[in-house]
């Protein structure tokens, strides 16, 4: 019973392999990005770059377990998700309402530890904010919504 | 503003919504916010701007995309996060009445405690916190009358 279970897991397993996701990859250097239209501190700007951008971007730096499924559907779905809700290449391109609500709930979700995304952290640890990195990158996303 | 009555219904449904997403935070459901936040998309989606002039139409869409997705934030989030999108949604609900009108009394409403000052719309004078709800129900007060 067990090896006939462990043999059908397998079997999945293999036959997910042959089903590819769509990667998020555009290289390009877009005009109405984040970092383009603002006047975003260096410092800052990598650490946004490194903890935001795989999934709020055209262009994933993807990890070598996206080749393989299920891990490959489970990272694709995020990226749609976080791409829809912002995307950072196309900052400038927002109005300024959206500019405003998109910044307060960046600030709110930095603040309350849900962005960047403990299963993003868990395996990408430089992504995570230290309380300092934290404090920095809200008093400039708040400086910047305080100016629209 | 337009006097078409198929385009004042419209607007009512959006503003109707709003409000049901408004008296379920005030009385703690986030069931029923999340609720009205789905009808408030379904209702946003088939608002229809042609009626306006250009310049009110580009304004009217940028509100309709942003509202849109604040209720579908609130369509699916635990209490404190509906009630930080309705901030912004109470906010883009007022531009969009200022627009279109409104074919009832609105009191736009005040609250200096949440976020560094809140406010959003209620068909009543009497205040009644949405965004704190039976913790502080009555803190705030009415800052304008609309129509």
């Amino acid at each position: 019973m067990f090896k006939t279970l462990a043999w059908a897991l397998l079997i999945v397993f293999v036959g997910i392999q042959f089903f590819s996701t769509d990667r998020n990859q555009k290289e390009g250097i877009y005009v109405s990005d984040f970092m383009k239209v603002n006047t975003v501190p260096q410092m800052l700007q990598h650490k946004i770059e490194v903890s935001c951008y795989d999934c709020h971007s055209n262009n994933t730096k993807y990890p070598w377990y996206s080749r393989i499924q299920p891990a490959a559907w489970f990272l694709e779905a995020h990226i749609q998700e976080g791409k829809a809700e912002l995307n950072f290449n196309e900052w400038g391109d927002y109005s300024d309402r959206r500019k405003n609500s998109k910044l307060r709930s960046m600030i709110s979700q930095i603040e309350d530890g849900d962005m960047p995304l403990g299963s993003y952290t868990f395996v990408h640890r430089d992504a995570e904010f230290s309380e300092s990195q934290k404090k920095e990158v809200i008093e400039y996303l708040t400086q910047l919504k305080n100016s629209l | 503003m337009v006097s078409n009555s198929a385009q004042d219904s419209k607007g009512a449904a959006m503003v109707g919504e709003y409000l049901s997403i408004k008296n379920a935070l005030v009385a703690d459901h986030t069931d029923a916010a999340a609720k009205a936040g789905g009808k408030l998309v379904t209702a946003l989606d088939s608002f229809d701007v042609s009626d306006f002039s250009d310049a009110q139409q580009t304004e009217l869409k940028d509100i309709i995309v942003d509202a849109k997705e604040q209720a579908e934030h609130i369509s699916d989030s635990p209490m404190e996060h509906q009630r930080e999108h309705f901030k912004t949604l109470s906010k883009d609900v007022t531009d969009m009445v200022a627009i279109i009108g409104a074919d009832m009394k609105l009191y736009e409403q005040f609250c200096p405690m949440y976020d560094g000052g809140s406010t959003w719309l209620s068909a009543s004078n009497e205040v009644k916190n949405p965004y704190y709800g039976s913790k502080m129900l009555t803190c705030g007060k009415v800052q304008k009358e609309i129509n």
